[in-house]
């Protein structure tokens, strides 16, 4: 009862959060309960190779600037 | 069956939470999308309560991660525009699992709209047409494809034995690839009529007409990418933001880089929100704002003296019918905008040049639309921005193949490549095609209606109700076929149901039932054909900016369609000329057959064996196929690659060549001519893509000289002032003859560039020399052969000023005009007081989520989720004064008596006196939902209101373009 | 070591809705469930902006605070995930989410009825990568396969920047430069609270 009562008034504050800069730091400890998670990294593609995929991924966030495709010097 | 369910009552109270705190973290949010959009207001609240897809079971079958199977990627291009923008669809066991972005592709660098990211629904659309099918008893029945042939086929022998072959109307469509509404034009040939069109004669039909007779090609000068050069766009009748939104990617990059945007529009629409300066013009007149424009530019000496000395004739007299009679004074009287605003916008456009104008059905879809379209290219050509890079009338086209229809399609007036009908292009097309010229003759009625342009799709109703002793043509029509193209889209729908009804047969060709299907009060005589889509064959599109994409096919044709080129194969047969549509004759087949399907790539080959007026002779399938592979080494910027790119399937070394091979890509395929960017730019050889202004216009008028002056040609040309087109007896007095091959010698004796069928003189001239084979002249500000040479404002036939329309009137009357009697002042007169009874200007356009007459897109359920209702935009004094709260059905009614049920969106977007339906809705009828009057299942998930249920007459006085942007109406609560 | 972030350009987003069909399409989400939908502000008037908004995947994400179940998770690269099989959709992280993200679709889409659904940042969820059983639940994993989140990747303008935080800063930060505007970034002191405006600060120094 008190928990959920917590968690109430927790989401009250969050809410009000919402308008302005107020700290949004919960102040609970939380524990995640439930299944474990494999990292991005770890799927088939990768194989676990955590440098591998940054790069991958570093490479494609490029994709979304065009300026290097549009300032290029020439 | 996926629902379009109204929010449930748990919905609504959830909805009111999430408004308002989202408001507490946004600010204020009186978004129009929280009235239409009701259903996504639901699901952002907290308990949706929908349905699943189907989908997903379907996915999990045959495509879930890590399950076996073969997997491809097929790289396709989005139909819903002509941006064009690269698809690559994943596709496993046959089932198109997902799509990902081409950033390689210098046209969209991997972005899409709504329409594009949601493309993969096609491969799975269950609200389709599935079979063929036949009206019996007003219900629609499913028959196999042998029926279905045999008795439409049938049924329009003996229309054409019993009342001539002009008694059939074809409406092709721009949603074809070049290589259908190629063959669809010599399909409609061989059955021996002209009478047939396509959606471009409702869309750019004015502009293709306006600039064409301008400086010689109607199209796009520029494209999307080269937008990112220029220093100042004015955006005039264009929604971009909605109606082409990935365009919207170079012109923000040009923004950022300091390019200023200037919006000019009755509406305050999403791509005005993006303008440094927005412009509000009332509906319809654009020309006294463009002249006001031009008198400021005039009064203060900006007009490039010299360019347009060189390269334009006309201009002076232009000039000073402009200063007489658009003082800044008499601009406001008639488009609301005062002097200062005129003023900022032609000194933008003035001292930022290059500076590039953008237009669209804004400004083409009206009685004086092209008249509208060459203001704009007036105020170009004096500010010296045509035929270069940045600047340039940037025309978005609208469909994603629109371009290539009007360029090689059905038209009612040309052969494809504008040749004409004339004798001659009979002639020249005849020989392309492997069929003797005189059996296509006896096909006609007469030799006079083979040379006679027929009628157009925006006027076909006329052609069956009109009085038979008044129309240019034996018979009424009695049969109309509609191969991919809506009903909705055209003007005047209570007529159209009439029509409609009174016809013998309607056959409609398409991947979905359409409103044509639903629309008529029938019992029987109307066919349904499903059609495959653009994802279910292979073949090319031209966009916008001219570039040329092919397609690869993604998935087979889905449940029972089949392509359009194989249907119009096996209507063919059936009808006795298959062997003339393949060009089999004297043992030679120009289009091989697989199956039932006419090879898509030799259709490409016939039409670049053709096509040489417009070069589309250098584009074959290997390149463009090769440029598909390769995106990625073709500049954003300039389109074109610059480094030695091959292609290993093929060995093709792309190397100078800009993306697509825009056209004109002249001469065959040999001559590597790279495609051509920006037209008319002198500043670039003719063989890197350089022109100049074309001479089809004579040579001389009233002892002024129509040629560009000395001094003013393309770079490098061995002929250094203007000179005129390119024939066999040109070659021989500037001695370049002997330079043809003895072959080339022998096929261009007697022809000009356009008809040799070698290839040599437009070799000779480019490569050689330098020159252009149409010839170097200049651009015409006066277009003399038109109603209005020099662009006149004519207020539209329901105008809300009845002081003006003394002050503007339009046009006489018309008899014989594309084989009908048109009226102007007849009905403008009789309606000059009908602004006390609708008293509001009533303006139509795009919504993002939505395409034309929108049956495809309102059936794919991740777009029609976003727009769930038809809605009119009204301004909320217009609102008080009628008691119409937002949100709340009205009634729309017009001078035609027509009445719509729509929702009132109360919004400044319009000004007080003007309102806005968008057009994509159908499948409403003045408030009735026609759901039951579907196929089972195939009605598109959205149905509302059609817009055009309700417009009214009135058509351009050169090219039948309908009035959609400017009529009028009142609206009441319901 | 990357921390996943969204970044909308106002000055770019022309509300195309192409990220939210881009998410349907990647996910098959269903009908009335929507991870991400677009905000306008001043709609129709002078000043009209839009926001394409989904979960920020926050620093100190308030949905994970309130949960009752404790189901949800953060990823190495800072994603906030939750396990569906333990949420029971008290629908307490919506009312705690500024951002109003977390949707609860009703019908028996994504496993299970009733559970909480929401913007992945295109990362799966707690079961196997790239398999049926992520699909279903949570959908597609791009994250594992080296992509970034569709909805960015298809934005019609490159106006929506997904990815680790600092490279889409400073894509950001190269336009707002080159433009000499609008450098303060949406939602960013809200989510992501300690490097809050780091893009704003460094445009105007
Ligand atoms: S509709 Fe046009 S802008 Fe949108 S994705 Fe398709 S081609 Fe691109």
């Amino acid at each position: 009862m008190s928990r959920s009562l917590m968690v109430v008034a927790a989401a009250a504050a969050v809410m009000l959060a919402a308008c302005g800069e107020i700290d949004q730091t919960a102040k609970t400890e939380k524990v995640y309960a439930g299944k474990k998670d494999a990292r991005a990294a770890d799927g088939s593609q990768f194989g676990g190779d955590k440098k591998k995929w940054e790069a991958t991924l570093a490479q494609r966030s490029n994709a979304q600037n065009e300026y290097l495709r549009t300032d290029v010097k020439k | 069956m996926l629902l379009t369910r109204k929010p449930s009552s748990a919905q609504k109270t959830t909805t009111a939470g999430f408004v308002a705190r989202t408001n507490s973290a946004l600010g204020t949010m009186d978004r129009r999308a929280f009235l239409r959009r009701s259903g996504m207001v639901a699901g952002a609240g907290a308990f949706a309560s929908q349905l699943p897809f189907s989908m997903i079971r379907k996915a999990e079958a045959a495509a879930a991660p890590g399950t076996e199977g073969k997997m491809e990627i097929k790289r396709t291009v989005c139909t819903h525009c002509s941006v064009g923008c690269a698809i690559d669809a994943v596709v496993q066991n046959g089932v198109w699992v997902r799509q990902e972005p081409v950033f390689d592709s210098p046209i969209n660098l991997g972005a899409h709209c709504s329409k594009g990211a949601a493309i993969r629904e096609h491969g799975h659309g269950e609200h389709r047409l599935k079979y063929p099918m036949k009206l019996v008893n007003g219900k629609y029945t499913r028959i196999s494809w042998e029926t279905a042939i045999n008795e439409i086929g049938d049924k329009l022998l003996k229309i054409r034995k019993e009342s001539g072959p002009d008694a059939v109307y074809w409406v092709g469509s721009s949603k074809h690839n070049n290589e259908q509404a190629y063959l669809m034009r010599k399909f409609v040939s061989l059955f021996g009529t002209n009478n047939c069109d396509h959606q471009a004669r409702i869309c750019h039909s004015t502009t293709v007409a306006g600039v064409a007779n301008t400086w010689g090609y109607g199209a796009m000068t520029n494209s999307y990418n080269d937008m990112s050069n220029t220093k100042c766009a004015m955006y005039i009748g264009s929604n971009a933001a909605e109606a082409h939104p990935v365009s919207m990617l170079h012109m923000l990059n040009a923004k950022e880089h300091g390019a200023r945007m200037i919006v000019v529009d009755p509406r305050f629409t999403r791509t005005a929100a993006k303008a440094d300066q927005y412009i509000r013009i009332r509906s319809g007149t654009d020309i006294p704002f463009l002249f006001g424009m031009l008198y400021h530019i005039f009064s203060n000496g900006w007009e490039d003296k010299k360019y347009i000395n060189d390269r334009v004739y006309g201009m002076e007299k232009v000039k000073e019918d402009i200063l007489k009679k658009w003082n800044p004074k008499a601009v406001e009287e008639a488009c609301g905008v005062p002097e200062a605003e005129v003023y900022a916008a032609a000194e933008a456009m003035a001292k930022n040049r290059p500076s590039t104008i953008v237009w669209c059905m804004g400004q083409t879809q009206h009685t004086i639309g092209n008249a509208m379209v060459r203001a704009s290219c007036i105020l170009q050509l004096a500010l010296g921005n045509v035929g270069t890079s940045g600047g340039g009338t940037n025309i978005f086209r609208g469909h994603d193949n629109v371009q290539g229809a009007t360029d090689v399609g059905p038209n009612p007036d040309s052969l494809p490549g504008y040749y004409g009908l004339a004798t001659g292009s009979w002639k020249h097309w005849a020989k392309v095609w492997n069929v003797d010229y005189d059996w296509i003759k006896a096909q006609y009625a007469s030799q006079a209606m083979m040379e006679k342009p027929g009628m157009t799709v925006s006027r076909w109703i006329d052609g069956v109700l009109e009085k038979n002793e008044l129309i240019d043509q034996e018979s009424n029509l009695k049969a109309c076929i509609y191969w991919g193209h809506a009903p909705n889209s055209q003007t005047r729908g209570l007529e159209m149901k009439t029509a409609m009804e009174k016809l013998d047969l309607m056959v409609i060709i398409d991947p979905y039932p359409t409103a044509s299907a639903a629309m008529p009060d029938r019992q029987e005589g109307v066919y349904l054909l499903p059609a495959a889509t653009q994802f279910e064959c292979a073949g090319s599109a031209t966009a916008s900016n001219r570039s040329i994409q092919w397609r690869e096919k993604v998935i087979e044709p889905l449940f029972e369609s089949k392509p359009d080129h194989t249907i119009m194969y096996l209507l063919a047969k059936k009808f006795g000329f298959g062997d003339q549509l393949l060009g089999k004759a004297n043992g030679k087949q120009n289009i091989a057959l697989k199956g039932d399907e006419p090879v898509v790539e030799d259709i490409l080959r016939e039409i670049n064996a053709g096509t040489w007026t417009i070069g589309y002779t250098g584009q074959s399938p290997e390149r463009l196929k090769a440029h598909m592979r390769h995106m990625d080494a073709f500049d954003v910027k300039t389109l074109r690659c610059t480094t030695d790119v091959v292609d290993k399937e093929t060995g093709y070394n792309m190397n100078g060549d800009y993306f697509g091979l825009p056209w004109p890509c002249y001469g065959n395929a040999a001559l590597k001519h790279p495609g051509s960017p920006n037209l008319y730019d002198t500043s670039k050889h003719v063989m890197e893509g350089g022109g100049n202004f074309r001479a089809n216009f004579g040579v001389e008028r009233e002892g002024v000289n129509l040629l560009a002056e000395d001094g003013s040609h393309s770079k490098g040309a061995d002929i250094t002032t203007g000179y005129p087109e390119f024939d066999h007896v040109l070659m021989k007095k500037l001695g370049w003859w002997s330079e043809l091959t003895e072959a080339e010698q022998k096929a261009a004796e007697g022809k000009n560039w356009k008809t040799d069928l070698s290839g040599g003189i437009i070799r000779v001239a480019m490569k050689n020399h330098g020159c252009h084979p149409f010839g170097n002249a200049k651009a015409r500000a006066i277009v003399w052969n038109f109603p209005d040479g020099i662009p006149q404002h004519r207020e539209p036939i329901y105008s809300p000023r009845p002081d003006l329309v003394a002050k503007y009137p339009t046009h006489a009357d018309k008899n014989a005009f594309w084989r009908l009697p048109t009226l102007y002042k007849t009905v403008q007169d009789k309606n000059k007081d009908v602004s006390k009874e609708y008293p509001l200007v009533l303006t139509s356009g795009r919504l993002v989520e939505y395409e034309g007459g929108g049956e495809e897109t309102r059936s794919n359920p991740w777009l029609a989720e976003l727009q769930q209702e038809n809605f009119v935009e009204i301004n909320p004094k217009d609102a008080e004064a009628r008691g119409i709260k937002n949100a709340t059905f009205v009634w729309v009614t017009t001078p035609t008596k027509a009445k719509l049920k729509v929702k009132a969106l109360v919004t400044e977007r319009v000004a007080s006196g003007t309102t806005f339906i968008p057009f994509h809705f159908s499948g409403w009828w003045q408030g009735k939902d026609l759901l039951d009057k579907y196929p089972e299942g195939a009605a598109p998930i959205v149905r509302g209101e059609a817009v055009n249920t309700a417009t009214t007459y009135g058509y351009d006085s050169v090219t039948m373009m309908q009035e959609t942007k400017t009529t009028l109406c009142q609206v009441a609560a319901a | 070591m990357a921390r996943m972030k969204f970044i909308c350009d106002a000055e770019r987003c022309i509300e195309c809705n192409g990220c939210v069909t881009a998410c349907k399409n990647e996910h098959e989400v269903p009908w009335g469930v929507n991870r991400r939908r677009l905000v306008t502000v001043n709609d129709g008037k002078p000043g009209e902006r839009s926001i394409s908004v989904a979960c920020m995947h926050c620093n100190d994400a308030p949905c994970m605070a309130v949960c009752p179940v404790d189901c949800f998770y953060k990823t190495e690269e800072g994603v906030v995930l939750h396990d569906k099989d333990l949420c029971i959709g008290c629908g307490y992280c919506f009312y705690a989410c500024p951002f109003g993200a977390p949707q609860f679709p009703q019908a028996g889409a994504f496993g299970l009825r009733g559970k909480m659904d929401k913007c992945t940042f295109c990362a799966g969820g707690p079961e196997e990568n790239s398999t049926e059983a992520e699909f279903k639940k949570y959908g597609r994993n791009r994250l594992a396969e080296g992509k970034l989140p569709a909805c960015a990747e298809m934005c019609s303008t490159k106006a929506l920047l997904a990815g680790d935080g600092n490279v889409i800063a400073s894509i950001y930060k190269q336009r707002a430069k080159t433009r000499k505007k609008g450098p303060e970034v949406w939602g960013w002191a809200m989510a992501y609270k300690e490097d809050a405006n780091i893009a704003a600060q460094e445009v105007k120094s």
